[in-house]
């Protein structure tokens, strides 16, 4: 387990070598060791950032939801137990407080406008067949393409596809029964088939 | 299988999720182009997602902003006895619900606890526990009937518990002083003083049991309302069933340190780590309470 944590700004030794399971590592977090937490941060803050992104889609405001994530986590650290939910805890708290920003953020349909900082056009569909894009275009393309889903679509679809989580998880992390996330999640990939598939012609590598 | 079948089953298949069919998926995309040429082109559009890199990242700054949120939330292990209650008492106080239960489960509580810090001052005095007999019963018959329907009601109430008796000055102004400061630490003399005009000398270690357990009570009262109140509330069964296991882990060690109590009922440590066991219930009660708030906003 230990191994799969970064070692970037690692707490100190002692702590870190102390800490022999993931048990260990909640239960020292729950009596308020900022060493624990911080190992849980280390293992967690790159998924929760990355999900958070996928529902919002602006780099500071995940950031800053990511923040809020985590300080909520540490606050509640008494309703957890063990290692097999803590990722599915953590990712509940992040989509509420993805939710909580998106709905005080006043959009029509739902959908979100991007940042400023994407050059190229990717509106344009009929882009095509045998146009060579760069991975990077096409990383616009995904992101242009999840935040067009309507936000029960983008949450299930990018736990499902980007985060790889099973139905149950989805269904803990989202309170939706499975027969609704099976619906949205396969309205959502027909939807995202028809934005990224004409990106997907003979030109593209893969 | 048909072609049907198999093409509705393509994404669950790669998403891993098929259980019964995927024998039978193999097999029929080993004989079928068409069923094959679409799998291929489902997985290469899988594949491509998968390759989806964002724009952020995890940076030093947004754990050093985290770290600097938590340092202000850091629980009360370190701090003295008063401190620990103190902070407890304005915890409380600052509730999401002001329903009447919940109002009155405040008061309860903080009559519980001037029972109990009344008793640990005794235990730490030795001889000098007279008049808190006295005290304890008199808190008893001031507290309010839970009648208020407005967010006010635990001041309203806290006012009908200052009236009584002297000793009464330690619940009210735990109640009515939101920061619960330096008052308590100015009363324990006033408590003391009082024990000194009434001198009445019982024995140290039953009298404090009694209260302890008297305090239990109190706290027990409280809990019993704040459960009612929560299960009132909805609240997401996930993060539900996650805070019934964490009362659950409480409840054990409630038992077991009231067990310890019960043996030593002189030793201020015991009885500091069962309120505090307490007070911990009353947490995780209260964060059910804001979590059911957040959920109501969804």
């Amino acid at each position: 387990m230990m191994e799969a944590i970064s070692l970037v700004g690692q707490p100190s030794g002692r702590a870190g070598a102390l800490m022999n399971s993931s048990e260990e590592m909640i239960a020292r977090a729950r009596r308020g060791d900022e060493d624990a937490f911080r190992l849980i941060f280390e293992r967690y803050a790159r998924p929760i950032i990355s999900f958070i992104y996928d529902m919002v889609s602006h780099r500071d405001l995940a950031e800053e939801l990511t923040q809020e994530t985590f300080v909520r986590a540490y606050k509640a650290m008494s309703a957890l137990r063990d290692d097999a939910k803590l990722s599915t805890w953590l990712f509940g708290i992040a989509k509420n407080v993805a939710r909580e920003s998106l709905r005080t953020r006043h959009r029509d349909d739902n959908r979100i406008e991007l940042d400023d900082d994407r050059v190229f056009e990717v509106k344009d569909e009929k882009l095509p067949p045998d146009r060579e894009l760069l991975e990077k275009e096409m990383n616009g393309v995904i992101r242009e393409a999840l935040a067009a889903l309507d936000e029960d679509k983008r949450m299930v679809f990018t736990l499902k596809i980007l985060h790889q989580r099973s139905y149950e998880e989805i269904a803990e992390i989202t309170g939706f029964s499975i027969p609704k996330l099976k619906t949205d999640l396969h309205r959502a990939r027909a939807e995202m088939r028809r934005r990224i598939r004409p990106y997907l012609g003979a030109g593209y590598e893969v | 299988m048909k072609c049907e079948e198999c093409e509705a089953l393509i994404d669950e298949y790669l998403d891993g999720e098929l259980v019964r069919s995927a024998a039978e998926i193999d097999a029929h995309l080993s004989g079928c182009a068409k069923c094959s040429a679409v799998y291929e082109e489902a997985r290469r559009e899988l594949e491509t997602l998968m390759r989806y890199e964002r724009e952020v990242d995890v940076t030093p700054a947004l754990w050093a902003a985290v770290e600097a949120r938590i340092k202000q939330e850091k629980p009360v292990q370190h701090q003295s006895w008063l401190d620990f209650v103190r902070q407890r008492l304005a915890h409380i106080f600052v509730a999401p619900r002001l329903s009447p239960a919940f109002a009155a489960a405040l008061v309860l509580v903080a009559i519980g606890v001037t029972v109990a810090v009344t008793t640990f001052i005794n235990s730490r005095g030795g001889e000098k526990n007279s008049n808190v007999v006295a005290t304890a019963p008199s808190n008893n018959t001031a507290a309010p009937t839970p009648n208020a329907g407005d967010g006010q009601s635990n001041t309203n109430q806290t006012t009908q518990v200052q009236t009584p008796t002297n000793s009464n000055q330690v619940a009210g102004s735990q109640t009515v002083d939101k920061e619960a400061p330096p008052v308590r630490e100015k009363n324990a003399p006033a408590i003391e003083k009082q024990q000194v005009a009434r001198a009445n000398p019982p024995a140290g270690a039953t009298t404090a049991d009694k209260l302890v357990r008297e305090a239990e009570q109190k706290y027990l009262a409280a809990i019993n309302l704040l459960e009612r109140d929560v299960k009132r509330t909805r609240l997401d069964p996930a993060i539900r069933a996650r805070f019934e296991v964490a009362l659950a882990d409480i409840n054990r060690t409630i038992g077991e340190t009231r067990k310890v109590v019960r043996q030593n009922p002189g030793d201020p440590g015991a009885l500091q780590y069962l309120l505090g066991a307490y007070s911990k219930k009353v947490d995780v009660l209260r964060e059910m309470s804001r979590e059911s708030v957040v959920e109501d906003q969804d």
